[in-house]
């Protein structure tokens, strides 16, 4: 088995709001935002973590397609996450849990697979590093900037 | 002809230790034709007692809580000016801020708004162990499109629409991506106009659903644009 990699939760906030993931990365200040496969990748990575090949797998399982073309697409969107820098090696002893557990997500959903796509916006780079994420209270909105 | 007038809008909750500096550093601007409006959102602090010894220099109104954005479009409402500022209660205009920002509008009479750097500071009360343990960076400046550094014609803040009302930390990010989709003509200064103080800060005080709240007004923005592009196909 690969390495697993998990979500850096350091510096990446992220939900999956009505079907789309939606991320920010608060080092860069970019944010992201993708569907369908995508999200489906990022299932398996954002709880334990997952390895490539095991992600690779379980779209193959999941998904109507050739394997080939399957693997190609989850590998090239694997790789603009890790170039985006949003994962994060899971190799300390909290990381050491199988990767996620097979879910019903898991099971053939008889889905044609389609490429998925990273979208990438870098237009609110200013606001996001600006705002004070790290710098907030819980009492009084003058410090909830 | 007089220069137009400048209103500063300072919304503020329970922040009467930091809040006559605030409004010092408005006063202290050298621009000539300034109101300064103070929002109190409910406050339960000294806030009153404190606004009192402004006395007639200064406009404010009261209100029960309701946010931020409540307090800022209340302003709004009380707010004479052609151009519209922000001051959030807890941080400083630098010195001519506001007659650097009307230069921009002199220069180019289609600007509609302008924003700039700035700079954090730790507050000077926190003691030097807590100080040092906070991760904010003093060193060097931001660009800051948020509401504190901002100047914007009126006509043009009404276009953008009202703070909103339902959210706490994304308040500005949502109006923010509001001005861009206006398509608000805005200038981004490179000087530091506004020294942002940092006080009492906890991370783990954070709620995980308070920071979120950015990710759904990031979706909400962009389920707008993607409605817009359908509509314009």
């Amino acid at each position: 088995m690969g390495q697993r990699y998990r979500v850096d939760t350091e510096n990446i906030m992220h939900e999956t709001i009505d079907g789309e993931v939606v991320i920010v990365n608060l080092e860069t200040g970019t944010y992201y935002a993708f569907d369908g496969a995508g999200e489906f990748i990022w299932d398996r990575i954002s709880g334990a973590g997952a390895s490539l090949e095991q992600i690779i797998d379980a779209a193959c399982a999941h998904y109507r397609g050739l394997p080939q073309d399957i693997s190609a697409g989850v590998t090239r969107f694997f790789n603009a996450l890790q170039k985006e820098q949003m994962l994060v090696a899971a190799d300390d002893e909290a990381d050491t849990a199988p990767a996620t557990e097979s879910t019903a997500a898991d099971l053939a959903s008889g889905a044609a697979f389609e490429l998925p796509r990273l979208n990438i916006y870098t237009d609110m780079e200013a606001l996001l590093l600006a705002d004070p994420i790290h710098e907030v209270e819980s009492d009084g909105w003058p410090n909830l900037k | 002809m007089s220069a137009p007038l400048i209103s500063v809008i300072i919304p503020t909750y329970n922040c009467a230790h930091y809040l006559g500096d605030a409004i010092e550093s408005a006063f202290s601007q050298d621009y000539p034709r300034l109101e300064i409006i103070v929002v109190d959102d409910g406050s339960t602090d000294d806030t009153a007692t404190l606004l009192a010894t402004f006395g007639e220099r200064l406009r404010k109104t009261h209100q029960s809580n309701g946010g931020i954005g409540s307090a800022r479009n209340t302003g709004l409402t009380l707010a004479s000016g052609e151009f519209i500022a922000y001051l959030d209660a807890d941080d400083l205009y630098v010195p001519g801020k506001l007659t650097r920002q009307m230069a921009c509008f002199d220069a180019d009479p289609e600007l509609e708004c302008v924003q700039g750097q700035l700079i954090q500071f730790v507050s000077p009360e926190l003691d030097a162990d807590f100080a040092a343990t906070l991760a904010v960076d003093t060193s060097r400046p931001l660009a800051a499109p948020m509401a504190s550094t901002t100047l914007i014609k009126r006509q043009a803040l009404e276009r953008v629409g009202p703070w909103s009302t339902e959210l706490t930390v994304g308040t500005d990010l949502d109006w923010y991506a509001r001005v861009q989709e206006k398509l608000v003509k805005c200038l981004m200064l490179d000087e530091v106009l506004l020294h942002r103080r940092v006080h009492r800060t906890n991370t783990n005080l954070v709620h995980a659903a308070d920071k979120n709240e950015r990710l759904h007004v990031i979706k909400a923005m962009l389920d707008r644009r993607r409605a817009q592009q359908r509509d314009t196909q």
